[in-house]
């Protein structure tokens, strides 16, 4: 199945195409959203759009670290207006074999794959989506 | 008819053995990395063996697994809830279900461990907030060997449903039914209901199976002929319910899908249908194009007795503008020329039997809308998919050019719901998807039915979408005309007038085309008033009038529960049983009125009914012995002042908790959607003389007025209607009761509340003079410190989309000129989250 | 002819009790999955006139397989098999494009009047 890969510093992951409406340049400054988790960088107008942008390495449990916003990769999640900031997007590429991953497994993970020899760990739409939302349920 | 489950023993042991292992090393491993790396994997063992052990009917099991489940959920939720007490508790459970499935392979019943069961569910409760869910487990007969050997019927054979334990293959030929049941067939219990005679529908599979499974040669299919064929899914009688694991519970429409297909045939397409609507005795009471029926009042005798006594002469009065608005319903109430959707009222139950009705009601409404527009239906989808569908029933209106038979077999495949009707709808009185009066002469009172059309409620939001956006783009192009150099300037600025001009103008008209009578919720009234006054044994005379006045359909929207909720308490807490009123020398039966009315550029509703009336004092006391005001302060309270202490959460001065009041829309709620709509509530009492609740709504809702204030590097929008005023003060100068300052206003010290601090930005330290915006608040005024005011505007208010819908404070969200979005902040909730 | 079935489940225990309620029923399992990910490609492969979908299971989610057979295919029948308690999920599901579901644990009758129901043989 076709993945975009895009990178967190210099992590590769992959999410479906499917699953991924557009990539976009995240713009000068995001509006911050009051009592907001602190994975959530704020939200940014898209084309009359208010969507609310994630730092994907908080939603990750990654090493502390901002991430440079380099790119929003834009969820095609429904009516859900989300979008992951990363580092940068690589391409479009087909990912076949996804094994479970090692020592990560979270519900926004589906697992990990190779690609050109180097690993990619592949992230899971529903569980990405899911773990956002936790976010904000849980921070009440 | 039972499987016989003995056969998957071994097959359960080893597999339930296999997922019990994996999960004890996934939790070794999960404690020893300190990683919760196997947590997923985790959840997918439990949930294996808790689905093998019920459909095995191992109780002790699966209700344990279910438990671990539910826990290692919550860990998956939020990791930080591992700690090592509970991976203990994880590894004891899962070491004893192995125990307990080495129990079964050695024929003995599992240990139901109980004391292990408190420790799990009490995890659960802490670390869930709910209470364990209850497993559900099948009725399996536990696996006697002597059970097992009357499989020779056929391989679906026995298994002995709850303990009757025989098969009953033959002994159902009392059914009458063709006798050749399906592979669904029934044992002796089925055919012993089928002698009901109404058991036929749901054994229906009988027959209609018959081709398909030939080694089936039970007797007991019950296909009694005499019933209603579209009984589908229904459980069929006597007999079913109370034995599960027999047949005849869940048949399929089998034997006369005849009754049904007739109605396939009648239809004659769209043109013939629209004749066919004849009058809906349902709506008949409303027909508002009757001249007599002059602004739609409409009384309604809640019982038979005396309805002569309803005020008529209220209806007169209250609608001030009766021509206009009555010359649209005319045009309403005509014949439709030319539809292409034809509506269809449609009537459905889902099956008593059906376990979980909410995902049934919403297969069909998902069914339903691939077909056409779903222009009514309720329960509300909400309340659908929740499960809340009282006996079942589920009434609906569908605009669709399927017309009845593509209804019909839209839903012919769907298990479990029962059509009961299709009729074609009238659209009159109540017509959501909106009328739209083409421009001009559309409005005068002759001519108006030949040129309306109609418009699919979805396409008119579109509109308004697009509108909104239009409106974003014309200030975007402002703001860059701003920095063009001087002398191009004029041209621009006259084209970007122009475009504003029109845009604002093509808003109004599709606001306009939005606008929806008040009917659509009100017609629901009287029926609630029913209910509500029989469960108080009150009787009780609704009057309503008005309700042909319109109002933006998202505002109506909005408003159906609020309302519902002020009736419920005018006749629950507001009237008084039939001997206080009668010592009260008032007459026997209470009255409501609900009153609608058109004021300028607002719709004013008011709920009035005619009871005991509020007592400020016990209000007052209420709120202070609540901790929500101090006693000073209510005593300096007016009495309408202290009305409005009942929207406060948990004041209330009815002691009568009852079934009718108290269901989670609380007066509190009421007033935050009344006023998240940009409305205001007000409330008049006279003690012994009633209750009047004032409803103040604008037209529409798109459109907000802010005031624009910055707090560090951001900005937020506070709504005008709730902003007092503004002032300038020097922050440190001001007196302190405790940690809070106060704010002297007017003759009194408000309470300040940093802004900042409220939203959670960072926002430098300031010194000398800050501007303060003072604001309504839920328990009186407060004061809000800010960094700058920037001013007044207009937006267009965009509802908040998942995930920012789940935040508190936030009433909705804006884009201004310069393509920032600015969030609109709800300040009491912000002030009590 | 005998309708063709899939059954996609990650236990053997519930896939061996859904083919025999399945045969007992006169219909052919043609083909079986323990994930998503197989569940799909046997979809393709197989092209069978009905599928039952468990929700949890590993690699990919019956949802997510589902959503890509009716991408793949929009005219086929999945059938999700759910607990009670996912409501929510089965609801994701028949967003989806699923045809209609079954509740475990289940009886053989329950199963064979929804899936008769939904091919339209009653």
């Amino acid at each position: 199945m076709r993945h975009v890969i895009f990178r967190v510093e210099k992590e590769r992951y992959g999410l479906p195409l499917s699953a991924v409406r557009e990539v976009v340049v995240p713009p000068e400054r995001f509006t911050r959203v009051p009592r907001a988790p602190l994975a959530i960088t704020g939200v940014m107008n898209l084309r009359g759009r208010v969507v609310t942008v994630v730092e994907l390495r908080q939603l990750l449990s990654l090493p502390e670290g901002p991430t440079p916003p380099g790119r929003v990769v834009l969820l095609d999640r429904g009516r859900r207006d989300l979008g992951l900031l990363v580092t940068d997007v690589d391409g479009i590429e087909a990912v076949e074999r996804v094994s479970t991953a090692p020592g990560k497994m979270t519900p926004a993970i589906r697992g990990v794959a190779r690609l050109g020899g180097l690993g990619v760990t592949v992230l899971d739409p529903e569980g990405l989506d899911a773990a956002v939302v936790a976010l904000f349920t849980h921070s009440k | 008819m039972t499987m016989d489950m003995s056969r998957y023993l071994g097959l359960f042991i080893s597999e339930a053995t296999d997922h019990l292992e994996a999960l004890g090393r996934d939790l070794v491993e999960l404690e020893r990395e300190g990683s919760s790396s196997a947590v997923d994997s985790m959840f997918r063992h439990a949930h294996s063996v808790k689905g093998m052990a019920s459909s095995m009917g191992f109780e002790p099991i699966a209700i344990v697994a279910h438990r671990v489940e539910d826990l290692v959920d919550a860990v998956r939720q939020d990791r930080g809830r591992l700690d090592r007490d509970l991976v203990d508790l994880l590894l004891t459970a899962a070491d004893t279900m192995l125990a307990q499935v080495r129990a079964v392979a050695e024929g003995k019943q599992p240990d139901d461990s109980a004391a292990l069961l408190t420790q799990l569910g009490q995890r659960v409760t802490t670390m869930t907030g709910q209470a364990p869910a209850a497993t559900r487990v099948a009725k399996v007969t536990a696996l006697k060997p002597e059970g097992g050997g009357s499989d020779g019927t056929g391989s679906d054979g026995p298994g002995g449903g709850s303990g009757s334990g025989s098969d009953g293959s033959g002994t159902g030929g009392g059914a009458g039914g063709s006798g050749t049941a399906g592979a669904a067939g029934g044992s002796g219990t089925a055919g012993a209901a089928g002698g009901s005679g109404t058991a036929g529908a749901a054994g229906g599979s009988g027959p209609a199976g018959a081709g398909a499974s030939p080694a089936s040669t039970h007797g007991g299919g019950a296909a009694g002929s005499g019933t209603r064929s579209s009984v589908v899914g229904g459980s069929g009688a006597a007999g079913g319910s109370a034995s599960p694991g027999v047949a005849n519970g869940t048949g399929v429409d089998g034997a006369g899908t005849s009754s049904a297909s007739p109605n396939l045939l009648m239809n004659g397409g769209p043109g013939t249908s629209a004749t066919s609507s004849a009058p809906n005795g349902a709506h008949g009471t409303s027909a508002p194009s009757s001249p007599d029926g002059a602004t739609g009042g409409v009384v309604v005798p809640l019982s038979s007795r005396r309805a002569s006594d309803a005020p008529g002469a209220d209806a007169g009065t209250a609608a001030p503008t009766p021509d206009l608005a009555n010359s649209l319903k005319a045009a309403a109430s005509a014949p439709l020329p030319e539809t292409l959707a034809q509506r269809w009222a449609v009537r459905l139950r889902i099956a008593p039997t059906c376990q979980v009705p909410g995902v049934r009601a919403f297969l069909v409404h998902k069914r339903l809308t691939n077909l056409g527009t779903l222009v009514e239906l309720r329960p509300a989808l909400e309340e659908l998919k929740a499960g809340r569908i009282p006996d079942g029933n589920i009434q609906l209106e569908l605009e669709t050019p399927a017309g009845e038979a593509g209804i019909h077999a839209a839903l012919k495949n769907v298990a479990e719901v029962e059509v009961i009707s299709v009729k074609p709808a009238v659209a009159a009185p109540v017509v959501q998807p909106t009328l739209v009066p083409v421009p001009d002469g559309a409005r005068a009172p002759a001519d108006t039915a030949s040129r309306t059309v109609r418009v699919r409620t979805e396409l008119l939001d579109y509109f308004l979408d697009t509108v909104g956006e239009l409106m974003l783009a014309t200030a975007r192009l402002r703001e860059v005309g701003k920095v063009l150099p001087e002398n191009t300037r004029p041209a621009l600025e006259e084209g970007v007038y122009r475009l504003h001009t029109l845009v604002k103008d093509l808003h109004d008209k599709v606001m306009t085309a939005r606008m929806t009578p008040l009917s659509l919720i009100t017609d629901r009234l009287p029926r609630a008033a029913r209910d509500i006054a029989r469960r108080k044994e009150r009787e009780v005379d609704l009057v309503i009038t008005g309700a042909e006045i319109e109002l933006d359909r998202a505002i109506l929207e909005e408003l159906s529960d609020p309302l519902l909720h002020l009736l419920r308490n005018c006749i629950d807490h507001g009237l008084e049983a039939p001997e206080d009123r009668a010592a009260a020398k008032k007459g026997p039966r209470g009255r409501v009125l609900v009153a609608v009315k058109r004021a300028r550029d607002r719709v004013i509703i008011e709920l009035e009914d005619d009871g005991r009336g509020m007592d400020p004092a016990k209000l007052k006391s209420a709120a202070v012995s609540r901790g929500l005001l101090s006693a000073e302060a209510a005593a300096r309270l007016t009495d309408r002042e202290a009305f409005m202490l009942s929207c406060l959460p948990g004041v209330s001065t009815a002691k009568d908790i009852t079934d009718i009041s108290g269901r989670g829309v609380g007066m509190d709620a009421v007033k935050r959607v009344v006023e998240n709509v940009g409305g205001t509530l007000e409330i008049d009492s006279e003690r012994g003389r009633g209750t009047r609740f004032t409803l103040r709504l604008p037209l529409t809702v798109a459109v907000v007025h802010l005031l624009l204030v910055e707090v560090g590097e951001e900005v937020f929008g506070l709504p005008i209607a709730k902003v007092v005023g503004a002032t300038e003060a020097d922050g440190e100068s001001l007196s302190r009761s405790r940690e809070t300052a106060l704010l002297p206003h007017g003759n009194s010290l408000l309470p300040v509340h940093s802004l900042d601090a409220l939203v959670g930005v960072p926002a430098p330290q300031r010194l000398g003079a800050r501007p303060f915006v003072v604001m309504d608040g839920d328990s009186g005024r407060v004061a809000l410190a800010v960094d700058r005011l920037l001013g007044q505007e207009e937006v267009v208010l965009k509802p908040l989309s998942r995930p920012l819908d789940l935040l508190p404070g936030l009433s909705g969200v804006t884009i201004l000129g310069s393509g920032r979005p600015v969030f609109i902040l709800d300040v009491p909730r912000l002030l009590s989250a | 002819m005998a309708k063709r079935v899939l059954v996609v489940d990650d236990a053997i225990f519930m896939r061996n009790m859904i083919k025999d309620i399945f045969a007992s029923g006169g219909f052919e399992v043609v083909g079986e999955a323990a994930n998503g990910l197989e569940a799909v490609e046997k979809y393709k492969e197989l092209k069978p006139d009905l599928t039952t979908m468990d929700i949890v299971m590993p690699f990919k989610s019956g949802i997510e397989a589902t959503r890509e057979i009716i991408k793949a295919d929009s005219s086929a029948v999945v059938i999700m098999c759910s607990a009670l308690g996912q409501e929510s999920l089965v609801m994701e599901a028949i967003e989806a494009g699923a045809s209609d579901f079954i509740v475990k644990p289940f009886r053989a009758e329950d199963v064979l009047a929804v899936v008769k129901k939904v091919l339209g043989e009653t």
